[in-house]
C-alpha cells in the first residue's frame, strides 16, 4: 500500500473533551437503578428516578445546545455533516429492528400460538370452551370489545399522513428559502402531531374505561397497546424535536444548502408514519 | 496489497489538537479514540477477571459431586451472570477497544466519526455492569434475593417468575444495548465516511470489514433484544401475556426472539477476531493476505446467513418438522463460507516464511481449537443428534471452544499484535509463550472432558452430579483454576509492557503490512489529521 | 521509519521450506486419519 500525505487535506472536526457522556451515563443509571427499586415497591424509587430524569434532561439540553452552537459557529464542513446524516440512517435502522421485534410477536401470537391453543386436545386443555379467533384475551381473559379500525385510527392516520405531507412541503419552502412557507409548514405539522397524540390518549382513555380493554386483556391487549405505544412515544420524541426545529427556523437556523438537523428530524418523522400505517393495517384494520 | 515504503509524513499538524486535562478528568472526558479504546480494554480486562472468579467458584462447587460451597440457588446466579459478563462486558468491549484503538489507524482516519458517542458508548458501560452484579451485594444486606438466577437465556416462565435480580439483568441489557448501537453507529459512520481518499470499500483491512459485518449484525439483533425483555418485563410488573399461554402467549416466543438475537451474536463476538486473524497470519508468514475478496463475501455470507438459523439453539422446545429441516440445513449452510474463511487462513502460511512470535502462536491456537468448535457445532446442527445432546455439556464444551478459543484467545492474540503499537514498548516474549502454552493446555483440560460428560449425559446448569461424572469433572476442574491463574501471567505481561521495556520499532513486526505500521510507536495523540492517499 | 531487524534471505528460503513441508506432513496424517477411519469404523 503505497502512501503519502495529500498536501491540501481538509482537517475533520475532533471536539474537545466533554463532561457530557459520562453525566448521561449517571443519570441513565440513576434511572434505571430507580425504575427497578420502584417496581419492586422500594419507596425511594420514584425520587432515585426522578433525579436520574433530570440529569438527563439537562445534558440532553446542555450537549444538543452545544453542537447547535458548534454547528451555527461553522465548525461543521460537508464532511462532518456526512456522519450526521449517516449516523442518522443507522439511527432509524436500529428504530426499524426494534419495532420489527413488536410486529413479528403480533405475527406469532396470530399465526402461530392462539391457533395452537386452539388446536390442543379438549380432553387434555385447561380451556374446554377456548376457540382461536383474534382479537383473543386468551383462554382465561375476561372479554373486552376490540378496538375499531374506522373511528380514530382512520382520522389519525389522514393526520398523520397529511402531517408528512406538510413536512415535505415545509422542505420544499427551505430549499426555495421560502421561510414562510418553512414556518408555516412546520407548525402545521407539530399541530398535527400533537392533535394525533391528543387522539391517542383519548382512545386509550377509551380503551380502558368503556371497552374494557387494557394491556392485560390477553395478548391481544399486550401487543395492541405495546405497539401503539412506543409508536405513540415515538410520536411525542418526534414532535419535540419538531418544535426545536421550530424554534430554530423561528431564529434564522438552517439555509438552503445545510439543514442536517431539519432532514434528520424529517426523516424519523416519516419514519414514525410508516410505522403507523403497519400499525393501522395489522393492529387495527386486520 | 504489497508492502510498501513508507513515506515521511508530518505529525505535527497539532494546531487544534485537544489540550486534555490531566487525572481522572481526562478520562471521563476523552473524546480521544484512542483514549477511549484504552478505557474499552482495560475494562474488559477488569471484568474478564470478575467472570473468570464467579465461574472458578462454579468449577470449585463442581469438583466433586454433592452440594460443597453453595446452595443451587447462588449457582444459577453465578452461571448466568458469569456468561453475562463475559459475553457483554468482556468480549465485546475488547473488540470495541479493538476498533477504537484500530479502525481509524488502519484506514487513515483522524478519529471516529462521532467522538462524543464514542465516549458515551463506553462510559454506558460500568454502569451496566454496576446494575448487573449490584443485586449481589443488595442480597448481603437483605434487599432482594440475589442476581438473576435464569442463566443468561432469560428464558420465559422462569424469568417472568424470577426475583428482583431479572429486572437489574433487563435494565443492564438495555444500558449494554444501547452501548453496542451507539458503538456500531460509530463504526459503519467511520468506515463510510472517514477512509483515507484513494481507500475504496475493496482496499479496506479485513479487521475493519470484520468489525462493518458485525456493526451491521448490531443494529439489527440488539434492538430486538431489546423488544424482548421489554416485553419480559411488561410480563412481570404490568400484566400482559406476552409469554404467557393463559393469555394467548406462548413462552417459546421469547426463545424465538431471544435467538434471533442471540444467534447474530455469536458472530458478533467472532468477526472482529476473525478479521483481525488474517492480519496476523499474513505478518508473521512474511506473504499477503490470501483471497481477500472470499474472505469479504464470506464475511458478508455469515452475516447474512447469520439472521436466518436462530432456531437450531431450541429445536427440542417443538416445532413442526419443515422448520427444523428449515433451520437444520441453513444451519448447515453457514459452514460453507466459514470453511472458505479456514482455507484462506491456512493458504496465507503455506510456504510462508513463518515465525512465531506470541501473535502467531496464539493465531495457531485459535484456528485449531476454533475449528474443534465447528466441528462440534455441526453435530449439534443436526435435529437428530441435537435431541440427545440438547441441554447437556456438549453444548458447554462447543460453545466455550467458540468464545474463549474463538474469541478470548483472538482477543488475546490481537493484544499481543498490537500492544507494541499501542504502548511503544515490546512485551515479555518469554511470559507470552508461557501465558500461551499455559492457556492452551489448561484449556483443553477444562473442556475437552466436558464433551465427553455431554456424551455420557450430563446435564447443563447443575450443582450436583450422579457419580459416574466424577472423575471428568475432577479434571475440568483443575483445568480451570490452571486456566484462571495463568490469565494473571497475561494481565502482568500487559501491565509490564505499558509501564516500559524494550522500545517497539515503528514498524513492530518485520512483515507487518498495513497504514498503522506507517505512524510512530505509539502513535501520536492525534494521528492522521491529515490523511494518508492511498494509491 | 524504523523497522525491526529481519531475516537474510537464507533464512526465509529456509522457513519457506520448512513451512512447506511441514504442510505435506499435516495433510498426509490428516488423510492418514481419514483413511483409517474408513476402514475401521464401527461394526
Amino acid at each position: 500500500m503505497t502512501t503519502h500525505t495529500s498536501p491540501h487535506a481538509q482537517h475533520y472536526f475532533v471536539p474537545q473533551p466533554s463532561p457530557y457522556p459520562f453525566i448521561l451515563s449517571g443519570g441513565m443509571f440513576l434511572l434505571a437503578l430507580g425504575f427497578i427499586l420502584q417496581m419492586n415497591a422500594f419507596a425511594l424509587g420514584s425520587w432515585i428516578m426522578m433525579a436520574g430524569t433530570a440529569v438527563i434532561l439537562f445534558v440532553v439540553y446542555n450537549w444538543f445546545g452545544k453542537v447547535i452552537g458548534e454547528n451555527e459557529g461553522g465548525a461543521y464542513s460537508q464532511w462532518e455533516d456526512k456522519s450526521f446524516r449517516y449516523g442518522m440512517i443507522w439511527f432509524i435502522a436500529s428504530e426499524v429492528a426494534f419495532f420489527a421485534a413488536f410486529f413479528g410477536t403480533l405475527f406469532y401470537v396470530r399465526n402461530i400460538s392462539v391457533p395452537a391453543l386452539a388446536g390442543m386436545d379438549p380432553a387434555f386443555s385447561l380451556w374446554k370452551e377456548f376457540t382461536a379467533t383474534w382479537p383473543s384475551a386468551g383462554p382465561k381473559g375476561s372479554s373486552f370489545t376490540p378496538m375499531g379500525a374506522w373511528g380514530i385510527p382512520a382520522l389519525n392516520t389522514a393526520l398523520l399522513l397529511s402531517s408528512g405531507a406538510t413536512l415535505t412541503w415545509a422542505h420544499w419552502g427551505l430549499l426555495k428559502n421560502k421561510r414562510s412557507q418553512l414556518n408555516l409548514g412546520l407548525l402545521l405539522t407539530i399541530i398535527l402531531g400533537v392533535t394525533f397524540l391528543g387522539f391517542q390518549a383519548w382512545e386509550y382513555h377509551h380503551a380502558y374505561t368503556e371497552l374494557g380493554l387494557t394491556l392485560g386483556s390477553g395478548v391481544y391487549g399486550a401487543t395492541f397497546f405495546m405497539l401503539t405505544g412506543f409508536h405513540g412515544f415515538h410520536v411525542t420524541l418526534g414532535a419535540i424535536m419538531l418544535m426545536v426545529v421550530y424554534g430554530r427556523c423561528l431564529k434564522g437556523h438552517f439555509t438552503a444548502q445545510r439543514h442536517f438537523a431539519f432532514e434528520g428530524v424529517a426523516w424519523y418523522w416519516h419514519f414514525v408514519d410508516v410505522v403507523w400505517l403497519g400499525l393501522f393495517v395489522l393492529v387495527y384494520w386486520l | 496489497m504489497s508492502t510498501a515504503p513508507s513515506l515521511e509524513h508530518d505529525t505535527s499538524h497539532g494546531h487544534h489538537a485537544a489540550p486534555y486535562q490531566g487525572g481522572v478528568m481526562r478520562w471521563l472526558t476523552t473524546t480521544n479514540h484512542k483514549d477511549i479504546g484504552t478505557m474499552y480494554l482495560t475494562f474488559a480486562l477488569i471484568m474478564f477477571f470478575i467472570g473468570g472468579a464467579m465461574i472458578l467458584a462454579v468449577r470449585a462447587e463442581l469438583f466433586q459431586p454433592g452440594l460443597q460451597l453453595m446452595q443451587p440457588e447462588f449457582f444459577n446466579q453465578l452461571i448466568g451472570v458469569h456468561a453475562l459478563v463475559m459475553i457483554f462486558a468482556a468480549l465485546m468491549p475488547a473488540a470495541t477497544g479493538f476498533a477504537n484503538w484500530q479502525i481509524p489507524l488502519m484506514i487513515g482516519a483522524p478519529d471516529m466519526a462521532l467522538p462524543r458517542i464514542n465516549n458515551w458508548g463506553f462510559w454506558l458501560l460500568p454502569p451496566a455492569a454496576t446494575l448487573l452484579t449490584l443485586p449481589f451485594i443488595l442480597a448481603l444486606f437483605g434487599v432482594g434475593d440475589g442476581a438473576v438466577a435464569t442463566g443468561w437465556t432469560l428464558y420465559a416462565p422462569l424469568s417472568v417468575q424470577g426475583g428482583m435480580g431479572v429486572d437489574f439483568a433487563i435494565f443492564s441489557i438495555h444500558i449494554l444495548g444501547i452501548s453496542s448501537i451507539l458503538g456500531s453507529i460509530n463504526i459503519i459512520v467511520t468506515i463510510f465516511n472517514l477512509r483515507a481518499p484513494g481507500m475504496t470499500m475493496m482496499k479496506l483491512p479485513l479487521f475493519a470489514w470484520g468489525w462493518l459485518i458485525t456493526a451491521f449484525l448490531l443494529i439489527a439483533t440488539i434492538p430486538v433484544l431489546a423488544g424482548a425483555v421489554t416485553m419480559l418485563l411488561t410480563d412481570r410488573h404490568f400484566g400482559t401475556h406476552f409469554f404467557n399461554a393463559a393469555g394467548g402467549g406462548d413462552p417459546i416466543l421469547f426463545q424465538h426472539l431471544f435467538w434471533f438475537f442471540g444467534h447474530p451474536e455469536v458472530y458478533i463476538l467472532l468477526l472482529p477476531i476473525w478479521g483481525l486473524i488474517p492480519h496476523v497470519l499474513g505478518t508473521f508468514s512474511r506473504k499477503p493476505i490470501y483471497g481477500y475478496k472470499a474472505q469479504v463475501y464470506s464475511f458478508i455470507a455469515i452475516g447474512l446467513l447469520s439472521v436466518v438459523v436462530w432456531a437450531h439453539h431450541f429445536f427440542t422446545a417443538g416445532m413442526p418438522v419443515p422448520a427444523l429441516l428449515y433451520f437444520m440445513y441453513s444451519t448447515m449452510f453457514i459452514s460453507l463460507p466459514l470453511a472458505v474463511l479456514f482455507f484462506c487462513w491456512v493458504a496465507t502460511m503455506w510456504r510462508g516464511a513463518m515465525s512465531f512470535e506470541t501473535p502467531m502462536l496464539f493465531a495457531q491456537g485459535f484456528i485449531v481449537l476454533f475449528g474443534l468448535a465447528g466441528l462440534t457445532g455441526l453435530v449439534l446442527a443436526d435435529v437428530a443428534a441435537d435431541a440427545q445432546y440438547h441441554h447437556s455439556y456438549f453444548v458447554v464444551a462447543h460453545f466455550h471452544y467458540a468464545l474463549f478459543a474463538g474469541g478470548i484467545m483472538g482477543v488475546m492474540t490481537g493484544v499481543y499484535y498490537w500492544l507494541p503499537k499501542w504502548t511503544g514498548h515490546m512485551f515479555s516474549e518469554t511470559l507470552g509463550k508461557w501465558h500461551f502454552w499455559l492457556t492452551v493446555i489448561s484449556f483443553n483440560l477444562t473442556f475437552m472432558p466436558q464433551f465427553f460428560l455431554g456424551l455420557a449425559g450430563m446435564p447443563r446448569r447443575i450443582p450436583d452430579y450422579a457419580l459416574q461424572f466424577v472423575e471428568f469433572n475432577a479434571i475440568s476442574t483443575v483445568g480451570a483454576f490452571i486456566l484462571g491463574f495463568s490469565q494473571l501471567i497475561f494481565a502482568y505481561n500487559v501491565y509490564k509492557c505499558v509501564k516500559g521495556g524494550k522500545k517497539a520499532t515503528d514498524k513492530v513486526w518485520e512483515g507487518a503490512d498495513g497504514l498503522e505500521w506507517d505512524l510512530s510507536s505509539p502513535p501520536p495523540h492525534h494521528s492522521w489529521e491529515v490523511q494518508p492517499v492511498i494509491k | 521509519m524504523d523497522s525491526p531487524p529481519g531475516f537474510t534471505d537464507e533464512e526465509l528460503a529456509r522457513r519457506r521450506a520448512m513451512s512447506r513441508r511441514l504442510a505435506w506432513i499435516l495433510g498426509a496424517v490428516a488423510l492418514a486419519i481419514y483413511l483409517v477411519g474408513f476402514i475401521y469404523y464401527r461394526p
